[in-house]
């Protein structure tokens, strides 16, 4: 019987230990994205470990769906890769526990290093009680796509040019959303205009109306002043008052999206377009800003924060790719090259090769605006706790079960309070 | 019975079939398709051409070769853990008599009953404090103490079908009782033996939750996690997901097949029938 | 010595010895860590820090939490359509399969090969027949005229598809129990039965029926615990959705443990369902008396 049972368990701790040992150091690196996205943190890590034959960066491929969790579950299980793309979300909440080692020695005494080469805000993203706990990465904000043959066919203007005409506000969104949808005979959709802004989005519309998500303290929620109201009521109406939007279970279908070129406009990040410059063959495209609102812009940024595991084994390596990935070579490939975002450095970031680039999206003004006029995003350690609240109320009115946005609001800004007047955790 | 309630019994048995069978038809059929006929609509149930090359595709997606080998490990090292355990435990509640045996046979019997939530939390802080988080410890471990009641149970059952005469035969020859339940117990019951086997091979093929929780790095997942990151990279690539699927399917249908008449047989046997 | 070879030499020890990985696996798997839950759910835990808050989990649980309540609705509802249904699907499907027809054995297999398919890749095959526009099913209402359905987007419909696709599986190991069940059943008692007259269905209520009636008995209690435990097909379809329609009971608590990480609550949650069972099945052993018939069992 001995004999048997000895078999798993000596097998399994062969599996265990399976390093192979080739003289570098092998770092694990752990970022979220698309499949072209992570193909392009691939060839980041390629280049790093071209440069640095002694290291071996290893990509750590978790799908955008499950990453905060398992991200979460592995720095709470003490199993976390060397450095780590962190969510600036959840950045300000896994600070407090102390799972990111301190970089201002690393910063201090590297002479490579200069944080002045960077925006202010991106570095005061990553600062905890004055201290630098990550690096920023994919810095900017959201924008909007247009699909340059469906407008053109239905007559509309550039929606950049009249960015720059500052004509481009909401009221002019709504009636190019209501010009670009269309329908067959048996009411069945043919082509959207836009897709209902994604989190956090939303949340810019409301800026741009005037509304704020939360107060100056982070501690009440403030989505159920008029201005706030007034922009999810325009939300909502695109959808269920003028079907320009399609439905969630229509937009289940992958068959109304941008790149298949049966959506006009869409709300999103400019990171995609990697993807974008792939698979859309039949129509031309670029980018704008959001719309302007009655009462401002829509511009928001936000950064991420590139960090390192507290208890990595080899945190001066990790510390060199951290800097390859926000160093000139990096940002160049990523950001120039690339459009993941805008560049955190402000001289790639306003250069001529970011602004006047070869393959599309050609307005990449629209990208460094958020970046130069961007407010910031609300977040703090209870960020996760409200937002869970947040899109579940907002289910409500997006899935159209509610369609008074005052009420929807009201109810939403009550439930947020609720959970914020409590302790953390419960 | 009359020819007419005989065929009305055939056609109900064979629409049955169908009903089961057709989604697999369905999965194939799609599997085979290129993306952008995936949603034509009518269906085409034949695709012309047939796109064989998806499988490779799918498969070389993602790695669903070194998948594919950790659930092999794991759900091997499950089967023999639970075999070799598992029949050592259902021999000593089957053939001894000890003080306190009915009180653990019934409380093992009410484990079937219990969630598996309730152990869940603390079972997963124990591997973490053992620092065993993503490996195949979790998984394997548990196995290796019986086996799950349910095993235990079948296997139980199973001998105390097995006459007595033969172990007394045994032990006049002088055998010890490892030897009886080696030589003895084990052969004669390759029915039983074979359905505990294919039984905890199917559940660790299947395994979901398990390797959700435990297993992190990519190169440590196994297939059933691995598809279900694939749905997400590749949510659009109907085609390819239908391929990735049968590829997962494919070996518990073959496996199947294989232990049919064994399989079939150790149910019957072990007695939970009835009589 | 000598009470050591006197130890050894007793059957009784080595009967005992040889249970042990069961129990050690019982000690340190099993009640070690139901008790660990039980305390850890009248704290505060989130792998970092605890804190002890008696009762507030569970008060919170009950009286203010409208997800958990909704998820408790879910799984019940769950629960009171698939087992009846998936027990009686099985039990049919023996029937048929008891009528001893020629290619039984191929259509045992056909109906046995929906439930070795791994929950996982089943889910992802039931998620595009579900596809409201391109989708199997509905496909084929559309055949009968029947209008198409938003099956796993529409929250009317969500739950019923996740019943629906628990029933291809009724052709699993719980009929093959049911079949080798009812080949035991004796002859005499139906010949009995038509000697008194009894029609098709006076001899399936009154012979069959009771002959397996512990077989019944032990799936459903079986099968109402699992329905309380589903999980796979709602975390890969639906992720409980559309607005929680499919929220089962341990998909909220697999949420509240590892993506919440609120590891008291979820404790708590997995106590109440504990309960919850623990009454559901004494309920069931308790009415058991009155419609399950042991034939003076000689069991060891």
């Amino acid at each position: 019987m001995k004999r048997f049972t000895w078999i798993p368990v000596a097998a399994t701790l062969l599996a265990g230990c399976s390093k192979p040992s080739d003289g570098r150091v092998h770092l694990r690196y752990m970022a979220w994205g698309n499949v072209e996205q992570l193909a392009l943190e691939q060839r980041l890590c390629d280049e790093f470990n071209k440069r640095n034959p002694d290291v071996d960066v290893q990509l750590f491929k978790v799908p955008q769906a499950a990453y905060r969790n398992k991200m979460v579950l592995m720095f709470a299980s003490r199993t976390a890769p060397d450095v780590v793309r962190v969510d600036h979300y959840d950045f300000p909440q896994l600070s407090q526990r102390d799972y990111f080692k301190v970089l201002d020695d690393f910063i201090a005494h590297d002479p490579e290093y200069k944080p002045s080469d960077f925006f202010p805000l991106a570095n005061a993203e990553c600062k905890v009680n004055g201290q630098t706990q990550g690096l920023n990465v994919l810095f900017g904000g959201g924008i909007m796509f247009y699909n340059k043959k469906i407008l053109k066919e239905a007559n509309l203007e550039d929606p950049y040019e009249l960015w720059k005409k500052g004509q481009w506000t909401y009221d002019k969104l709504l009636e190019y959303a209501r010009k670009t949808t269309k329908y067959d005979a048996n009411h069945k959709p043919i082509q959207f205009s836009i897709n209902m802004p994604p989190a956090y989005f939303y949340l810019a519309v409301v800026q741009a109306y005037g509304g704020r998500f939360l107060n100056d303290k982070l501690d009440k929620c403030l989505l159920d002043s008029p201005q706030a109201i007034q922009a999810m009521q325009y939300m909502s109406d695109l959808r269920w008052k003028y079907a320009c939007c399609p439905t969630p279970a229509q937009g289940a279908n992958s068959a109304f999206s941008f790149e298949t070129g049966k959506l006009a406009l869409e709300f999103n990040y400019v990171g995609v377009s990697a993807r974008y410059r792939q698979v859309i063959t039949h129509f031309d495209w670029d980018i704008c800003p959001m719309p302007l609102g009655p009462k401002g812009d829509s511009f928001f940024v936000k950064g991420n924060q590139l960090v390192m595991y507290r208890e990595t084994k080899h945190p001066n390596e990790a510390w060199r790719f951290m800097k390859f990935m926000t160093g000139v070579v990096g940002e160049t490939i990523l950001y120039i090259q690339e459009r993941r975002q805008s560049p955190t450095r402000t001289a790639l970031a306003f250069s001529h090769d970011f602004l006047y680039p070869k393959k599309p999206p050609f307005n990449m003004e629209a990208v460094t605006l958020t970046v130069k006029k961007g407010k910031i995003l609300p977040v703090g350690p209870r960020w996760f706790e409200e937002t869970t609240v947040l899109t579940n109320e907002l289910d409500n009115l997006f899935a159209g079960r509610e369609k008074d946005a005052a009420k929807a609001m009201r109810q939403t800004t009550r439930e947020i309070n609720k959970v914020l007047a409590e302790e953390p955790g419960f | 019975m009359t020819p007419t309630k005989k065929a009305l019994a055939y056609a109900v048995l064979i629409g049955l079939s169908v009903v089961f069978l057709i989604p697999f038809v369905w999965t194939v059929s799609t599997s085979l398709k290129e993306t952008q006929d995936v949603f034509k609509f009518p269906p085409q149930w034949i695709p012309h051409p047939a796109h064989w090359e998806n499988f490779p595709k799918a498969w070389s997606a993602l790695p669903f070769n070194r998948w594919v080998l950790n659930t092999i490990f794991v759900a091997v090292s499950c089967t023999i853990g639970a075999v070799v355990s598992g029949s050592l435990v259902a021999y000593g509640f089957s053939r001894f008599q000890f003080k306190g045996r009915n009180v653990m046979f019934f409380t093992m019997l009410a484990t079937m009953m219990l969630p598996s939530q309730v152990t869940q939390i603390p079972t997963f802080m124990i591997w973490r404090q053992l620092g065993a988080i993503d490996t195949f410890y979790p998984l394997i471990v548990p196995a290796l103490f019986g086996g799950g009641a349910f095993n235990i149970f079948l296997m139980r059952q199973f001998f105390l079908t097995i006459p007595r005469e033969f172990d007394e035969a045994a032990m006049l020859d002088g055998a010890g009782f490892f030897r009886i339940w080696w030589k003895i117990l084990l052969p004669l019951s390759a029915p039983v033996i074979t359905t505990v086997a294919v039984l905890t091979f199917l559940g660790q093929w299947d395994d979901f939750a398990g390797p959700l929780i435990y297993l992190n790095s990519p190169e440590n997942l196994t297939v059933s996690v691995g598809l279900r990151m694939f749905m997400d990279s590749y949510g659009t690539d109907e085609n390819l997901l239908m391929a990735a699927s049968l590829i997962h399917i494919a070996p518990m249908i073959i496996l199947f097949f294989c232990a049919q008449k064994y399989f079939m047989k150790g149910i019957n046997l072990s007695g939970l029938g009835g009589r | 010595m000598k009470t050591r070879r006197r130890l050894i030499d007793r059957p009784a020890f080595w009967g005992f010895l040889f249970t042990t990985p069961w129990l050690i696996g019982f000690l340190v798997f099993t009640a070690g860590p139901m008790l660990t839950s039980l305390y850890l759910s009248f704290t505060k835990y989130d792998l970092n820090t605890m804190q002890f808050v008696g009762t507030k989990n569970y008060h919170k649980l009950l009286f203010d939490d409208p997800i958990f309540l909704k998820s408790l609705r879910v799984t019940v509802t769950y629960a009171l359509f698939a087992v009846p249904l998936g027990v009686t699907g099985s039990l049919g499907l023996a029937l048929l399969l008891n009528l001893k027809l020629r290619g039984q054995r191929f259509f045992r297999t056909f109906f046995y090969l929906p439930a070795i398919v791994p929950s996982v890749a089943s889910a992802v095959l039931w998620m595009w027949i579900f596809n409201s526009d391109y989708g199997l099913l509905n496909y084929a209402l559309g055949i009968f005229g029947i209008g198409g359905v938003e099956w796993l987007s529409d929250e009317k419909y969500a739950l019923s598809a996740i019943i629906l696709m628990s029933l291809w599986g009724i052709g699993g190991s719980r009929m093959i129990i049911f079949l080798a069940g009812l080949q035991g059943i004796s002859d005499t008692y139906y010949e009995a039965a038509r000697l008194d007259g009894a029609s098709v269905w006076q001899q399936f209520r009154y012979v069959t029926v009771p002959q397996l009636s512990p077989v019944i008995f032990f799936n459903v209690i079986l099968g109402v615990i699992g329905s309380f435990q589903v999980f796979n097909s709602v975390y890969v379809m639906t992720n409980g959705g559309p607005n929680n329609a499919t929220l089962t009971y341990a998909l909220n608590l697999f949420r509240n443990a590892f993506e919440y990480f609120k590891f008291g609550k979820a404790s708590a949650m997995a106590w109440i369902l504990f309960v919850i069972l623990l009454v559901i099945t004494g309920i069931q052993f308790w009415t058991s008396k009155r419609w399950v018939h042991y034939e003076g069992e000689a069991r060891s």
